[in-house]
């Protein structure tokens, strides 16, 4: 959690991080994370999006919420994926990048959901309403 | 990141109750707090003082009270969105792990 000054308002980034080792060598382990249907498997849901920058994102979970988004980066060589994602009642997307690392016994699984546009005003001023618009203007700026 | 001691002090439901009335109600004394919550003082001043070492609340001295302020309100929604979130993270990588532990079972 970070604290910044972006002109009036104060800016809180929400961060939460989790790892999971295992085992395996990360191209394995990379089709149970990019695989769509194994990647719905363990978020919880039915996934669907297009593999490429810019691709929609898409994700039905088991209890029939739903979240949408896109795409920011998929790179199987690298073991990068990151996308965005928001409920239908929220006003801000959050970001979810997971990346895997090889390690000693196996490979390193990290997950790390950011919300860089939830903004929190500590003066009692209320602020503009963020639409989706908010983080794909900033994901491609 | 220090998540770990903000996890544990929210991990306890009197904290979360405690934390929710210092944010809604303003800044309030271990006295006060325990006459307005189901528990006795001595306790009040236990879970304040785990809220205080997670950085939840700060604690000023006036006379022989102790006043508990929580931190910038900002700043408890920030850790109530992480603890939602970090939870539904937990329970995705069980998920991942189960995987990856099904067909290769040792």
């Amino acid at each position: 959690m970070e604290l910044g000054k972006a002109g009036t308002e104060t800016v809180v980034i929400h961060s939460v991080e989790r790892e999971l080792e295992v085992p395996g060598e990360p191209e394995e382990a990379w089709e149970a994370v990019a695989d769509p249907e194994r990647l719905g498997d363990w978020l919880g849901g039915d996934v669907e999006f297009e593999p490429e920058p810019g691709g929609e994102f898409h994700i039905s979970f088991d209890d029939d919420s739903e979240r949408t988004g896109f795409v920011e980066e998929i790179d199987p060589d690298g073991h990068r994926f990151a996308f965005w994602w928001r409920r239908p009642e929220d006003e801000v997307a959050t970001r979810v990048q997971i990346s895997l690392d090889e390690t000693d016994a196996g490979t390193l699984v990290r997950v790390v959901e950011t919300s860089p546009l939830a903004t929190l005003d500590l003066r009692g001023i209320p602020l503009p309403t963020r639409r989706m618009d908010g983080p794909v203007a900033l994901a491609f700026a | 990141m220090s998540g770990e001691p903000v996890f544990a002090a929210l991990s306890d439901p009197t904290r979360r109750a405690l934390l929710t009335r210092l944010s809604d109600g303003g800044p309030a004394t271990a006295t006060q707090l325990a006459a307005e919550l189901p528990i006795t003082r001595q306790a009040v001043v236990k879970h304040l003082e785990a809220l205080r070492e997670a950085q939840l609340v700060t604690s000023a001295r006036e006379g022989r009270e102790v006043r508990y302020t929580v931190t910038p309100e900002p700043l408890a929604d920030a850790v109530g969105w992480i603890a939602d979130v970090g939870a539904q993270w937990d329970s995705r990588l069980a998920a991942l792990q189960a995987q990856f532990s099904q067909p290769r079972t040792k």
